[in-house]
């Protein structure tokens, strides 16, 4: 183990952003399994730089990860509170420097490397960070004949969320070969911005939004206990199908709308058939990286939005369009003062004396949606069938959630993964939901796909 | 604004949302959606973060959104605004 130093421009203590405080207040839900809200990366650095002595590697991966102020996060309490909680009263500030650990492990050879690579990448996400004494990134090198072969990190969710990442990973990428990326942008705009009264009016809009839908929602969705709760109670069921990726993106052609809104459209329509209702609300992870200024930042700018959907209909085609407007108008609902809105969202749940929240959400993680190319046909959906995969992931201890989608690509695959409480969604009704989905949109490329039979795919598990 | 102008200009905006995935010119003569060609919603997102900013207006999203289907759709809806 060595340490790489990271430095900058210090920034004094202030007020968590949204986005962090979005995160924050999640970690607070989840503690102490925190880790959950890691991210990991693994980069294969460019043939061009290798072979890549550690040394080199280390000095340019500090540089890289130097470009990005939110890297020297460091969490405290808020003035005049005591010690710092997960969840409670905290200021964040920007230290002058930090030293990442970085960690490095052998493989014997290159394909032997990424499986070490995984394997790092697990142990260095596999505790929460310190919030406060720790720096938010955690390195790893995997070695093949002593130079670099992978270069592994995990990143603490305060510092910076998946596009984040990624944008960091670019980085690291062109450090490694001796570049430098685009400006990435200043985070402390995203703070000045968010205090300003247009950001305050902003917010305020959205918030008045949110509390409107809340006064009509079903105070949540998945409320029936199903089962005494499995040992290690959420359960994730991961279902890998290229049909999926093939269907959606025929639909999404054939609808004009996207691939995203198509998977929201059949989530809400098992969700709403789960609960025996025609109503869903899905609380989606919005990226909040439409302004050009913010596209670049290595900063937690994602928050949830609002997703809901009248989900009767005779067919699952008539929800597409639906869904696609409300899709958009969910991404737009996706940045606000957190703390105002919960506040909010209390006095709402207050006015109908009963906790009002959908217990449910989806992320898209994707960086691709409709795949560019002739739409797929019908007989390559059914052709490609044969090829889905479920399997079952670890479990999760605790997660404050009933229903956690996570959508990624695998070429033309999706994988679409649900972390489900198991008291609310016993591991067979789990895989019958995932699968259902799966039967919906692919057989809505045939035809008419009712929606009548979803109760019955569901409620038989 | 001269309607070769309003569209031209919206298709340069299409062109940007995306990234350079898709060409103004590819954008300014797609007839049915702009999603065929390519644009996410992430895309969309951000075309209608600059539309609202480089006009001054508010894309009301709660009714029929088919006015962002093509550059000449969302002309029209722009004109009807007073664009």
């Amino acid at each position: 183990m060595h340490r790489v130093a990271v430095r900058g421009t210090p920034v004094a203590a202030a007020p968590l952003t949204w986005g962090q405080h979005a995160i924050w207040a999640a970690i607070g839900r989840t503690a102490p399994n925190d880790h959950y809200f890691n991210l990991t990366r693994v980069l294969t650095p460019p043939d061009r730089c290798r072979p890549l002595p550690v040394a080199d590697a280390s000095t340019r991966l500090g540089a890289a990860l130097s470009r990005h102020p939110t890297l020297r996060t460091r969490i405290v309490a808020a003035p005049k509170i005591g010690p710092l909680a997960p969840g409670g009263p905290a200021h964040q500030e920007i230290l002058a420097e930090v030293g990442v650990a970085v960690r490095t492990v052998t493989a014997v050879d290159d394909a032997e490397a990424d499986r070490a690579a995984d394997i790092l990448a697990t142990e260095l996400a596999g505790t929460a960070f310190g919030y406060e004494n720790e720096a938010p990134v955690r390195a790893g090198l995997v070695l093949v004949g002593g130079s670099v072969a992978r270069v592994v990190l995990a990143l603490c969710h305060l510092a910076t969320d998946g596009h984040g990442a990624d944008i960091l990973l670019r980085d690291v990428r062109l450090a490694l070969l001796g570049r430098t990326g685009p400006p990435p942008g200043d985070p402390l705009a995203v703070a000045t911005e968010e205090m300003s009264a247009a950001g305050r009016a902003r917010s305020d809009a959205v918030i008045g939004t949110w509390a409107d839908t809340y006064r009509a929602l079903p105070p949540s969705m998945f409320t029936t206990a199903r089962a005494e709760p499995q040992p290690v109670r959420w359960w994730v069921g991961r279902l890998t199908s290229p049909a999926l990726g093939l269907a959606t993106a025929a639909l999404a052609a054939r609808h004009r709308t996207s691939v995203s809104s198509v998977l929201l459209a059949a989530t809400a329509a098992l969700v709403a058939a789960d609960g025996g209702g025609d109503r869903a609300a899905v609380l989606t992870i919005v990226g909040n990286r439409f302004d050009p200024s913010r596209r670049d930042l290595v900063a937690t700018l994602s928050q949830e939005g609002l997703f809901t959907l009248d989900t009767a209909a005779d067919d699952f085609a008539g929800l597409l369009r639906p869904a696609w407007r409300e899709s958009l108008r969910a991404y737009r609902s996706g940045s606000y003062d957190q703390a105002a809105l919960d506040e909010a969202l209390a006095a709402v749940s207050a006015e109908r004396g009963t906790t009002v929240h959908p217990m449910c959400c989806f992320n898209d993680m994707r960086l691709v949606d409709l795949p560019p190319g002739t739409p797929p046909t019908a007989e390559q959906v059914h052709a490609a069938r044969a090829d889905t995969v479920f399997t079952w992931a670890p479990p999760q201890p605790q997660v404050a959630c009933r229903f956690c989608a996570h959508v990624t690509a695998d070429g033309p695959a999706l994988t679409y993964q649900v972390t489900g409480d198991t008291r609310y969604l016993p591991p067979a009704r789990l895989e019958a939901f995932v699968r259902a989905l799966e039967d919906l949109v692919v057989s809505a490329v045939d035809g008419p796909a009712p929606l009548a039979r979803l109760r019955s795919a569901v409620v038989a598990a | 604004m001269t309607a070769a102008t309003l569209e031209a200009d919206l298709a340069a905006l299409v062109a940007q949302a995306s990234e350079g995935g898709i060409t103004a010119a590819d954008a300014l003569a797609e007839q049915e959606s702009l999603g065929l060609l390519g644009l996410t919603s992430l895309g969309f997102l951000r075309l209608i973060h600059a539309v609202e900013r480089g006009y001054g207006v508010a894309l009301d999203l709660d009714d029929d959104v088919s006015f962002m289907d093509t550059v000449a759709s969302l002309a029209a809806h722009l004109r009807e605004q007073g664009i």
